[in-house]
């Protein structure tokens, strides 16, 4: 595709800055911001574009008067500028090796070890739970203990309540998330391609995610992609939140006090906001942090693509932020804010204790709020 | 054309690889399926650089080492153990034989051990057969 000024609006861009005070990153990153980004490319192409500063987390876009489709516009000069940019490969290339090792199609298929007994799976069930990458990331991620498989654990059992069945699938992959945001495009199709694959295989008419990358990229990205595929993508708090409505699960509510991180997959990708809320709202009492739902900042990166010590300063502010609500623990729904919260906790070097506060996933909380009372 | 497996040995530069050396020196016989690469020490040899051979070709992958207690870095092949436990770990997730990756201490004088070892583990993979996709 070639890139100029028509695509994704750029070059209808005012100039007016909105994006650069919404966008987390410019705040701290000097060299950095949507608008000078944009400017540049309209006045002297993308030869000079800073490419991986940006988190596609999509705060310059709701707030644009112009329609400046800014994220996919960063995602298409990645994916142009690919093969003369040095990509950026954190925690030793890991990531992109196991996405590419999926890619590649080798494997006879997952190996769904964190399943465990007391778990109710049907494989002839028409609803699906797409695992994702999380117990690859446990292993990858053991020492920041997140208990990111506990996650899966929970939304099965969470299902169950709900009498609920899901079956997995079989040749799972990637979803490709990550590939698709950093301009893989070769490896993102040829991992959607199998995931369309076993959804078709498997004849599944709803698939629920616990990652909000996954249930973005198969609910939005590959229909825009490869056409609708028929079937339904929900993330596990819109099911969850459903099953708190109509009385399916009941939870008690407590005495403590939650804020909520929107991850930026869930909220302003896909526009659930309120159903996290939901749920959060009955555990406990909701503190909403100042700055939420579609103003969200980010949890610090994305794709894994950007950590350094810039990215570190804004997700300790958001830590604080968390922490100046009063609230006992900072709730999110996307495993990967999970991962990169708390090692923005671990690593908070001169911070001392400032950005400590505890994390929860919702669906794990939720499980053992109902598990509690058994 | 009958399939022969490919293997990657990482051999670390002070003892494992100075073994493969002593093996050549002594016209000692070992499988040409082994592309052997050289590294500093064990301990550089990380998960993601083991699931890069697999993706481009390699049907099995030795690091190999000095023993434990020789390491020119002292504790590098203490830290290859504990990240090859990973990597079989994602392996075996993601549906690749965990056999398939073999860590072994070699040391400088060991160029029999080298040799075997290398003919055993060719053995073992040919048995295994090709790294294939379940699901394509
Ligand atoms: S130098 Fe040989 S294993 Fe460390």
């Amino acid at each position: 595709m070639k890139l100029d000024r028509e695509s994704f609006n750029i070059g209808s861009c005012i100039g007016c800055g909105h994006c650069t005070f919404a966008c987390p990153a410019s705040h701290f990153e000097r060299n950095f911001s949507p608008r000078g980004t944009a400017e540049n490319f309209v006045l002297h192409g993308m030869e000079r574009l800073d490419l991986w500063s940006c988190l596609t987390c999509g705060a310059c876009r709701t707030v644009c008067p112009e329609g400046v489709e800014f994220p996919s516009f960063m995602r298409a000069v990645r994916e142009e500028r690919r093969a003369t940019s040095i990509p950026v490969r954190s925690h030793a290339g890991i990531i992109d090796s196991i996405r590419s090792l999926d890619a590649s199609g080798k494997g006879i298929g997952r190996s769904n070890e964190w399943v465990t007994e007391d778990m109710h799976l049907e494989g002839s069930s028409d609803v699906a739970l797409f695992v994702g990458c999380l117990p690859m990331l446990d292993v990858v991620f053991k020492d920041l203990k997140v208990d990111l498989v506990g996650i899966l654990r929970s939304a099965v059992y969470i299902l169950n309540e709900m009498g609920i069945r899901p079956r997995l699938l079989d040749g799972e992959r990637c979803c490709g998330h990550d590939a698709y945001w950093l301009g893989e495009m070769d490896t993102f199709d040829r991992l959607a391609r199998m995931n369309l694959d076993a959804i078709g295989r498997s004849k599944v008419k709803t698939i629920i995610t616990v990652c909000p990358e996954c249930s973005n990229t198969l609910g939005q990205i590959y229909p825009e992609r490869f056409g609708d595929g028929g079937y339904k993508v929900m993330h596990i708090a819109e099911v969850a939140a459903k099953g708190i409505e109509d009385g399916t699960l009941e939870a008690e509510r407590d005495e403590a006090v939650y804020t909520y991180q929107d991850p930026c997959r869930l909220g302003r990708h896909s526009g659930v906001y309120d159903e996290p809320r939901e749920i959060v709202s009955a555990l406990g009492k909701l503190k909403e942090m100042p700055r939420n739902r579609e103003m969200a900042a980010c949890c610090g990166s994305t794709c894994f693509a950007q950590c350094d010590h810039i990215v570190k300063k804004w997700q300790v502010a958001r830590l604080e932020e968390a922490r100046g609500t009063g609230a006992d623990a900072l709730m999110t729904a996307c495993p990967k804010c999970m991962i990169h919260l708390s090692c923005a906790q671990k690593d908070f070097g001169t911070y001392k204790d400032r950005p400590k506060i505890p994390l929860k996933d919702v669906s794990v909380a939720l499980a053992e709020n109902i598990r509690r009372r058994e | 054309m009958t399939w022969e497996p490919t293997i990657i040995a990482f051999c670390c530069n002070w003892c494992a690889y100075a073994g493969a050396d002593l093996a050549g020196v002594t016209r000692l016989q070992y499988p040409s399926n082994i592309k052997i690469l050289r590294v500093m020490c064990s301990g550089r040899v990380e998960p993601g650089m083991v699931l890069k051979c697999f993706e481009n070709g390699a049907d099995g992958v030795m690091v190999l080492g000095c023993h434990i207690g020789d390491c020119h870095y002292k504790i590098g092949n203490r830290k290859a153990e504990a990240r090859v436990t990973d990597t079989k770990r994602l392996l075996a997730l993601m549906g690749i034989s965990e056999e398939r990756l073999l860590l072994k201490w070699i040391s400088a004088s060991e160029g029999a051990l080298f040799a075997e070892t290398g003919r055993d583990f060719v053995e073992r993979i040919r048995a295994l057969g090709p790294l294939k996709g379940g699901f394509k």
